[in-house]
């Protein structure tokens, strides 16, 4: 398996991906093919990336970073759209696109977000260094980077 | 360092690949560093050694040495000195700890500190200037750099790599007052904003200053 970031959204690709989370109640990897097709967001300001997790042409994961709508500066990213396939979880796929995120957010951003109610994705951001934070719906994670120098 | 010198030298030893792969071409985005570092050179070259404390991979000590100063580099992670070592091999790079340095009094010409002294506690920062004046020849220059804030981050993890590291943000006043206590004259406070998709995104405090003539 590699870590690729995708530049164009490989929408045939990305159509299992939507057709499963879409089966379990998830909108999000819709969403996200959505608001690349209108241009709403193609992860292409300062610091942002669209990672994918590829096995031969096989995508089995995605995970986004953008710049945080909701924080009002620039130096704060949003961790988003983070889901790996069903078949493939449980085998650390989600933790290395999220590793890749964050090796990525560095030297970009001073600080990263990110909301989940998803328990088992909870427990992989806390894992990667995220703390809960309260009393925000729109960010229930936070994580600070280094500043590496 | 919390008087736990260990932490931190364990840690840059786990990152040193990393982190050497990821800073040592660094200074070609930042030109304001390399404009001080330039200065300072000229100010320095034909009067003697300088050191680079905390040189991590030598891309500081490589870019004063290639402005014809005699340079040493010196770090507490022996991995962080073999990358240097074989990154440089024509400058001097040795293990060593900035706060009881193995240098006589009065070896050195110029030190520079670039976001080395961000990694001492608040109780090491007074003795550990004291120790740097002391290794200062009379009118000797210092050069430091550190990311401006009161904030402290602590990361257990960096790069995927498991470390124990804090990262001191600190205040230029406070900085400059203790750079006076400790004997030192500050002739120049640069600040500037960080360059955006090069490096963390804090602003920069650069602070020159003279050891006494005569001491």
């Amino acid at each position: 398996m590699r870590i690729e970031r995708l530049d164009g959204l490989p929408a045939d690709r990305l159509a299992p991906l939507i057709a499963e989370s879409e089966a379990s109640g998830l909108r999000f990897v819709r969403r996200l093919a959505e608001e690349w097709e209108s241009g709403v967001n193609r992860f292409d300001r300062a610091g942002e990336v669209l990672l994918g997790a590829l096995r031969g042409r096989r995508l089995l994961g995605v995970c986004g970073l953008n710049v945080d709508p909701y924080a009002g500066e620039p130096h704060v990213g949003r961790v988003r759209h983070l889901y790996v396939l069903t078949a493939y979880r449980r085998h650390g796929v989600g933790r290395q696109l999220l590793g890749a995120v964050i090796a990525a957010a560095h030297g970009r951003f001073a600080t990263l977000r990110l909301s989940t109610v998803n328990p088992e994705a909870a427990r992989l951001y806390e894992a990667l260094g995220f703390r809960r934070h309260a009393g925000d719906a729109r960010c229930t994670h936070v994580r600070e980077l280094a500043p590496v120098p | 360092m919390s008087g736990d010198a260990s932490r931190l030298r364990e840690s840059y030893d786990e990152l040193a690949a990393t982190y050497t792969e990821r800073i040592f071409g660094e200074l070609a985005g930042k030109p304001l560093d390399r404009h001080l570092l330039n200065r300072f050179a000229e100010d320095l070259r034909g009067r003697g050694l300088v050191a680079d404390l905390g040189c991590g991979p030598g891309h500081v000590a490589r870019h004063l040495h290639e402005q014809g100063v005699r340079t040493l580099g010196i770090d507490l992670s022996p991995r962080m000195i073999e990358c240097a070592r074989e990154l440089s091999p024509a400058i001097e790079f040795r293990v060593g700890d900035m706060r009881a340095l193995e240098l006589p009094d009065g070896a050195l010409a110029g030190l520079v500190a670039f976001y080395s002294l961000i990694h001492l506690d608040e109780a090491e920062m007074g003795p550990t200037l004291r120790e740097l004046r002391r290794v200062l020849a009379p009118g000797g220059l210092l050069l430091i750099a550190f990311h401006v804030g009161e904030e402290t981050v602590h990361r257990d993890e960096l790069w995927g790599r498991p470390v124990s590291l804090d990262f001191r943000f600190l205040m230029p006043d406070r900085m400059v007052a203790c750079l006076a206590e400790a004997g030192f004259a500050v002739l120049e406070r640069v600040e500037r904003e960080p360059y955006p998709e090069v490096e963390h995104p804090s602003r920069r405090c650069y602070l020159l200053a003279r050891s006494p003539a005569d001491q």
